[in-house]
């Protein structure tokens, strides 16, 4: 799995998230776990079918209106809670990464 | 919480590191800790790593205000959760109380300059009723935001993205309005600070 990397900064502080930020980004798209290959397109925000796909998507965009019954829909689709752990996860720091990267894009740094 | 595993399935450090952290902020220990404190390696560890240093490293911004920038973006986002929270630990920072009002009215709120014109610029990046992020990033600069300021901030809303999401996803909860206020108060006394052995 690769993902856009994070160039590298003159700023110190930059450059030290820059790291951290790479650090957690391999953790979360190349650790071994229950649903690698869900993670990495979680992450990249590639297109999945039925409930992780319509999961996803809400975590993605309206998280705050997940209920037990998302939840629940994944359990049936045959996933176990590490799982749906690991997809959550992935959706969430894609999301966030993907919002950092147009700011960072807005004020003139390369993402 | 919404999995068990959370909640029954942590290991021995882990629920060590949980009860620590309830008798110290004397109420329900932090859903968000649990979460963290969960298999660290795919996501806890790093995630913890960098939280610290971008809510308590070197910034030009106070602690005040990277914690009114996270509540910012958790209202933003909707995080009911994260709202709370950071609305006090920025009130316990600032000396001043924040409010959701406040958050929702920030135009007219008591912001420094640069404060607002940076929420300017983190709501236009948000959704698209705030002015075009181009607008909104000049108007940041004028106000005398530098560009490493508005990173800074936009590396606070990053980590908030991701916590507000799996707050609300996970079912991260706290025990009223006085297990809001003594969670914040854990957070802002310890700074996010997780000693590394328990994310290992």
């Amino acid at each position: 799995m690769t993902h856009q990397p994070v160039e590298p900064s003159s700023n110190r502080a930059t450059r030290l998230f820059g790291d951290l930020l790479e650090d957690l980004i391999d953790a979360v798209v190349n650790s071994p776990g229950r649903a690698l290959a869900e993670r990495r397109a979680a992450f990249a925000a590639e297109p999945m079918a039925g409930a992780p796909g319509a999961f996803a998507e809400k975590v993605r965009r309206r998280a705050y209106s997940v209920t037990d019954a998302d939840i629940d829909s994944l359990r049936r689709d045959g996933m176990n809670e590490d799982a749906i752990f690991e997809l959550t996860i992935a959706c969430a720091v894609g999301e966030a990464y993907s919002q950092l990267q147009a700011g960072l894009k807005a004020i003139g740094g390369r993402p | 919480m919404r999995l068990t595993i959370l909640e029954r399935g942590q290991r021995l450090r882990a629920r060590v590191a949980i009860r620590m952290i309830g008798l110290i902020s004397r109420t329900k220990p932090d859903d968000i800790a649990r979460i963290a404190l969960y298999r660290p390696g795919i996501f806890g560890s790093p995630f913890m790593r960098l939280m610290r240093e971008v809510m308590r490293g070197g910034s030009d911004w106070t602690v005040g205000e990277r914690e009114l920038f996270a509540a910012f973006v958790s209202r933003r986002n909707s995080c009911t959760f994260c709202t709370g929270i950071h609305c006090h630990v920025a009130s316990i920072a600032s000396g001043r109380e924040m409010t959701v009002d406040l958050l929702d009215d920030w135009m007219s709120a008591p912001f420094s300059e640069p404060v607002k014109a940076t929420l300017g610029a983190l709501a236009a990046l948000k959704d698209s009723t705030g002015a075009p992020i181009p607008e909104a990033v000049s108007a940041a600069r004028h106000a005398g935001v530098s560009d490493q300021a508005l990173s800074d901030a936009l590396h606070v809303a990053f980590m908030f993205d991701v916590i507000n999401r799996l707050a609300d996803v996970l079912g991260a909860s706290y025990e009223g309005d006085v297990g809001r206020r003594l969670t914040a108060a854990g957070l802002y006394r310890h700074g996010y600070q997780v000693p590394s052995w328990f994310l290992r």
